[in-house]
């Protein structure tokens, strides 16, 4: 939008922000407000990362502007006309994310099958992450709410009926899911669509009954599509063998493993190396099920996600790259699954 | 024989010129590696020729003629190695392929007098018909290329005479399918019917029993690959498949059989989902908008570059039925975006988009072509130059040429000073539930905030504005003019 250049400019006169100030935090509606000494003024003008937002005529200088529901960095800049347009003088200041640019932020999320005659809580279990012991915050005996995404196989050997077998099982988890889940599809082959939402009362099998197995496999491209910054639960269903991905093994479990995402998958022959990793560094889990068995093994996956409790702490770990986690518990509470670790970016 | 056979193979994709089919990046990229790191030279070869029609089909002109150069060095470094070696078959098929790759170039004269060198050679060789058959449709040459496609077939049918093969089976139907497009190409009336035969012997050939094991092995190598030289059965079946289908439900969709046309799209997008030619096809015969915006996203993501489907996909964001394309996401996506920018006039935003994907798909010509289209006219509105008190209903190029002035930042201080004194009138319409941003001749814009007017509930949508205009902005991503309401009324 044409924002002036700092070093084009003549700097007769000065200006400067009231408000807001460098490095402050700005979240919905804010008012931005500059002083000068130039004269003959003719108006000033804010942007807002590049884009004008408001202009002033008269002192005092301001306009109000909605930044939003979200704490991001912004730049902010005012440029002074004056004498005719003749001449112009600018001033840039920089709004700060969410707790700061310069502070990172690990809240870890770790999801636990446990064995325990009683509750667990956070006195039952001890985290170590790259031999650091870590100080538990919570122990959530309720599942979060969650995205879910399934993600199906619909390459060409899910035919007689393993896809169509698949598309039910999903109808059958998804009566599980609880108030606040969020559901989404993904069909992927030798190559991968885009998300689609299920909305709340549709059924997967009556929606998307229509699509044919056929092509090749991308599993890891596919998986890798998916993933955000959300909490999400991934369950594959597929039978296998990725034969067209072009992201490596080990480059997909660098992007898939961040700290919200696990993967579950149900595999309808032997399941690949990459999804026992994904699952394993998770805190997932993969299954192998038949096309008579698929739904009842969803039913009895999704039974066990919504049964996990999740374990919260903040990392002190400062490095980037693979941090890996060890959950060990007092005598009585045995931890059957959780998440192996993570890659810190 | 070897040889003959892999040359027959080729035959089929090169003679679908007509045709926009996928280019898939996973074709390329297998493509690449072979021609990279096989050691024979068919592999090679066929890789080179195969990525030529695949860049061709992607409208990349530059990455098309690297890739025939290639093919027609290592076909004459092949002919060269072969006549020292006094090896007349192979000397006869690097004629072939050089013939091929010279006719993708545009070289004619040259191409022909080697193909008749290949065939002076190899005057029995199906293979060999076949590409001097493709050749000649290459080339503009359809009665040549009839004639020479019959020839392949006969040749083709004595040997299966001889000794019936699967591999014989295939090469039969690569000649039949090379003549069918010929007759289809040269447009003659009659032809249709003849290449009409053909295409339906094909098809029912490929169901036959004769492939089924053949079938079963696709299945379980979830094979998919279409690329104009196959190296195995499995490829050559199909890449048949593919183009005798799609030949087909051309030729149903032209004679105005849509029952037909739609089963054939069918067929084809059933075995390859992201088929970008069935899948417009399809989006063609849909009845319901819905579905048509649905197969027309499909096709593009899956091909985003080719020419008819974009035409195909601008009708529709003209009748108002497209869905929104997102900024990110696939580069169908954002070629959909830039086109319903160009639609809205929001030239600017479709140059930023259309910049990004140049960057990263240098030398396409279907970019550069919409790129050309996303200019804003030239002119200035005579205001800026002839100052007025008050403009009345400015025009929606002046609104927009003054938005792009502004955002180019190619307004003089003089401009601006005119501009800042000048009010302008016009109807506006108000978008949401205040009187904040909206539309006025199909030009967004907004105030700096939300605003009340005095005596005017703002349930009101429709108010004539007078105003000042104060700059650039955004509204929803679109480009829009910031505007200071200086008077309002209700209009009727």
């Amino acid at each position: 939008m044409a924002a002036p250049a700092l070093a084009s400019l003549l700097l007769v006169a000065s200006v400067r922000f009231l408000q807001p100030l460098e490095g402050a935090q700005v979240i919905g509606v804010t008012t931005l407000e500059a002083a000068t000494d130039a004269t003959e003024v003719d108006r000033v003008e804010f942007f807002v990362d590049k884009t004008l937002v408001g202009v002033a005529r008269k002192p005092p200088y301001r306009v109000s502007y909605d930044f939003g529901t979200s704490l991001q960095p912004h730049t902010i800049l005012v440029r002074v006309r004056s004498h005719g347009f003749q001449q112009e003088e600018v001033a840039e200041l920089h709004t700060a994310a969410l707790g700061g640019e310069s502070i990172t932020v690990n809240l870890i999320e770790v999801p636990l099958r446990v064995r325990a005659k009683g509750a667990v809580t956070a006195k039952d279990l001890t985290v170590v992450e790259d031999g650091v012991r870590q100080t538990i915050s919570d122990v959530i005996t309720e599942r979060p709410s969650s995205r879910f995404v399934f993600l199906v196989d619909r390459s060409q050997s899910m035919n007689e009926g393993k896809l169509a077998a698949a598309l039910e099982a999903i109808d059958v988890g998804r009566e599980l899911l609880r108030p606040g889940d969020t559901a989404q599809i993904i069909f992927f082959n030798h190559n991968f669509g885009q998300l689609q939402d299920l909305p709340p009362a549709s059924r997967a099998s009556a929606l998307l009954g229509t699509v044919e197995p056929s092509g090749g496999t991308s599993l890891r491209d596919a998986v890798v599509s998916t993933v955000t910054r959300e909490r999400t639960i991934t369950i594959v269903l597929t039978d296998g063998t990725d034969r067209n991905s072009e992201i490596s093994d080990e480059a997909a479990l660098r992007r898939i493993s961040g700290t919200n995402n696990v993967f579950f998958a149900l595999v309808f022959d032997r399941p690949s190396r990459f999804l026992e990793s994904a699952a394993q560094n998770s805190g997932g889990e993969v299954r192998t099920v038949f096309a008579a068995s698929v739904s009842a093994a969803m039913r009895d996956l999704i039974d066990d996600i919504n049964g996990r409790y999740t374990l919260t702490y903040q990392s002190s770990g400062t490095k980037k790259g693979w941090r890996a986690i060890r959950i060990t518990s007092r005598s009585g509470v045995k931890v059957l699954n959780a998440r192996k670790g993570y890659f810190a970016e | 024989m070897r040889r003959a056979g892999v040359v027959a193979a080729m035959v089929l994709a090169l003679g679908a010129r007509a045709q926009t089919r996928i280019a898939s990046d996973v074709e390329i990229r297998e493509l690449e590696e072979a021609a990279r790191g096989a050691a024979d030279f068919d592999t090679k070869v066929a890789a080179q020729i195969s990525l030529g029609e695949l860049r061709k089909e992607r409208n990349e002109p530059a990455a098309e003629q690297r890739d025939l150069l290639a093919a027609l060095q290592l076909a004459r470094n092949e002919r060269d190695d072969a006549r020292r070696d006094h090896h007349l078959p192979r000397y006869a098929v690097a004629c072939a392929w050089s013939g091929i790759a010279l006719a993708g170039l545009g070289r004619g004269a040259e191409a022909f007098a080697v193909l008749e060198e290949a065939v002076r050679y190899a005057a029995d060789t199906s293979g060999i018909w076949n590409l001097y058959s493709v050749a000649m449709f290459r080339l503009a040459r359809p009665e040549k290329a009839i004639g020479v496609a019959r020839i392949s077939i006969d040749a083709g049918e004595r040997k299966m005479a001889a000794r019936s093969t699967i591999r014989g089976h295939l090469d039969l139907n690569v000649s039949r399918f090379a003549l069918a497009q010929g007759l289809l190409d040269a447009g003659a009336e009659t032809a249709a019917g003849e290449a009409g035969d053909l295409l339906r012997a094909i098809t029912e050939s490929l169901e036959s029993d004769a492939f089924a094991s053949l079938r079963k092995t696709l299945e379980r190598r979830e094979e998919f690959q279409i690329v104009a030289a196959p190296k195995t059965e499995s490829g050559t079946w199909l890449a048949m498949f593919q183009r005798s289908h799609l030949r087909l439900a051309q030729l149903y969709e032209l004679d105005g059989l849509e029952e037909k046309a739609l089963r054939e799209y069918q067929a084809v997008v059933t075995r390859r989902s992201d088929e970008p030619s069935a899948l417009a096809g399809l989006a063609r015969l849909a009845s319901d908008p819905k579905e048509r915006d649905r197969y027309l996203i499909q096709s593009l993501d899956a091909n985003p570059f080719a020419g008819d489907v974009i035409a195909e996909y601008e009708d529709h964001v003209k009748s108002g039925e497209a869905s929104p394309a997102g900024v990110s996401g696939s580069v169908g996506s954002r070629v959909r975006l830039a086109i319903q920018q160009i639609h809205d006039h929001d030239f600017r935003r479709a140059r930023e988009t259309l910049a990004a994907l140049i960057a990263q798909h240098p030398g396409n010509d279907v970019l550069q072509s919409l790129l050309e289209r996303a200019v804003p006219a030239a002119e200035r509105p005579s205001f800026l130059s002839k100052p007025v008190e008050l403009v009345p209903d400015p025009l929606e190029w002046e609104l927009r040429a003054v938005m792009s002035l502004f955002a180019d930042d190619k307004l003089s201080p003089a401009d601006q000073a005119t501009l800042d004194r000048t009010r302008f009138s016009g109807k506006a319409t108000f978008e949401g539930e205040a009187f904040e941003h909206g539309t006025m001749r199909g030009v967004s814009f907004r105030f700096q905030q939300p605003v009340q007017f005095e005596g005017i509930a703002p349930t009101h949508r429709r108010l004539r504005l007078v105003y000042r205009i104060l700059g650039a902005t955004a509204v929803d991503g679109r480009d829009a003019l910031l505007i200071e309401p200086l008077r309002a009324e209700v209009d009727p």
